[in-house]
């Protein structure tokens, strides 16, 4: 996957008085990266630095003002949050989750079983997703996107939830991916967790690069 | 091995290719939408059925009892019944279409598909509620005697037709309450104007009868709001009696099928503007 020469800014919010209305500055400037087969790169930069938005400009859904996104398919993002139905039970989410990406509804039935154990979730099979605590529910994200096999995955803060034993279990799958040539991006603000699996490590500040090397020589 | 450009403008092929490969999601959407509006009320489904009975009762008090409008239609239940389910079915498509991509910016942000499935999905879901509402218009239709064996096919077909267009409307609402968000505001003044303009509480004779022809050409001849009801009406032997059976097909098959081709056009033009 290719990221070439893009730059992105949110639309500023319409009503806003105009002196309110300051300028924010694009939230990524003219930013270039390679993702090579096979290969795991970390993300790094604090809160505003533009990591997620990064992300979601690979995936696709959002659109940069310059630049291009190129990539052999579509990567599949994983973040944290509102993407499902949550008063819906496990099973009618996974589905939804599935067939969003282009399954079918017998493909994503047949897949609930395998999901749900992974994820070590099988007992709230038919239970809403609201009564998931926030790592089950990362685990259950995780478990989804990692089951479909994409060529690229794009992980936000996924990693740093879930026990200790899960992390080791997601390692061990990624480790797996990895061996069957698909590239993985992730983004975390947790140094050790991403010197413990990147590559190479991106670092981000205000919208910009500001080190693209390997994790043993991140400043 | 190929890059390709993940924001380029998909073409009309690839596009209903794409939403095509999506259909299942579609219908999940759909049926996850009809299990969220229906649960925790003691009705349940029930109230599919429930509301448009009220609300046809309601006009039937204030227009056939009060103002006496019913003396003009020999069916006058039917007549408003129908015609008040077909356009609550038309309202309620607008309202979910407009709500259904300014509602859903997580998933948008994290998923990507075909936007258009987003509308689609919440107007089958409206879809749904229609039909089990029509079943009180069947009823009605059987009840009076006025239903006709050889006009099923065409009741099949303003039904699909209805769809299509109630589909194309709320899809074109979804791209214009996502540019402009006031139109949400103004939404309930538009579609009252438009109802109360249809003949769906009065016939059109009453207007007819004392208003320029240039009202009737703009109220009823291309008027969809009026069109869909009307067919409707025939079909199920409602009607108001005036009706050219031939004319209304032609004419909701033009609005459907035209709508809805130039909603997928829209679509497939706006499409990557919506990750802006």
């Amino acid at each position: 996957m290719r990221v070439d020469d893009v730059t992105f800014s949110y639309a500023p919010i319409r009503g806003l008085k105009r002196r309110n209305r300051t300028n924010r500055g694009p939230v990524l400037n003219r930013v270039s990266v390679q993702l090579d087969e096979g290969e795991t790169l970390g993300v790094i930069g604090h809160n505003g630095s533009g990591k997620s938005t990064l992300l979601r400009l690979m995936a696709g859904v959002l659109t940069p003002a310059s630049g291009t996104v190129r990539a052999v398919e579509p990567p599949m993002l994983l973040a944290l949050g509102p993407a499902l139905k949550p008063p819906l039970s496990l099973e009618y989410n996974v589905v939804l989750g599935l067939t969003a990406v282009g399954r079918s509804r017998r493909e994503a039935f047949a897949a609930v079983d395998e999901i749900l154990c992974f994820a070590e979730l099988e007992d709230h099979r038919h239970q809403p997703l609201t009564s998931l605590s926030t790592g089950m529910q990362a685990r259950l994200q995780f478990s989804i996107a990692t089951t479909l096999r994409p060529r690229i995955l794009l992980l936000d803060e996924l990693l740093s939830v879930g026990d200790a034993a899960f992390r080791e279990k997601s390692k061990r799958r990624m480790e797996r991916m990895r061996e069957s040539a698909a590239g993985v991006v992730l983004v975390s603000h947790d140094r050790r967790t991403l010197e413990q699996v990147s590559d190479r490590v991106l670092v981000l500040r205000k919208g910009e690069i500001i080190f693209d090397g390997p994790a043993e020589e991140m400043p | 091995m190929t890059l390709v450009d993940l924001h380029q403008r998909p073409t009309l092929g690839s596009y209903l290719r794409d939403l095509w490969g999506h259909r299942d999601f579609a219908y999940s959407l759909a049926v996850s939408k009809v299990r969220l509006d229906t649960s925790g009320r003691y009705l349940g489904l029930g109230w599919l059925l429930v509301s448009p009975l009220l609300l046809s009762a309601m006009y039937y008090f204030i227009f056939g009892v009060v103002f006496r409008t019913s003396r003009a239609v020999d069916n006058y239940v039917g007549f408003l019944v129908t015609g008040v389910l077909v356009f609550t079915f038309l309202i309620r498509a607008i309202s979910a279409g407009s709500k259904s991509l300014t509602g859903n910016r997580p998933l948008m942000h994290t998923i990507r598909f075909p936007r258009m499935v987003l509308p689609i999905a919440f107007v089958v879901t409206e879809s749904i509620g229609f039909a089990v509402s029509m079943v009180v218009a069947l009823a009605l239709a059987l009840f009076s005697g006025t239903i006709d064996v050889a006009r099923l096919p065409i009741l099949v077909l303003s039904l699909f037709l209805l769809l299509l267009f109630g589909i194309a409307l709320g899809s074109m609402f979804a791209l214009t309450t996502q540019a402009v968000l006031d139109v949400k505001d103004g939404l309930p003044f538009m579609t009252r104007l438009w109802f109360y303009g249809s003949g769906i509480l009065y016939p059109s004779v009453f207007v007819e009868e004392r208003a320029p022809a240039l009202a009737g050409v703009l109220l009823f001849d291309i008027n969809p709001g009026y069109l869909f009801p009307a067919l409707i009406r025939w079909a199920l032997g409602l009607g108001e009696g005036n009706e050219d059976p031939v004319v209304l097909v032609l004419s909701c098959l033009a609005w459907g099928t035209g709508m809805l081709v130039a909603s997928v056009v829209l679509f497939v033009h706006r499409e990557v503007s919506l990750g802006t």
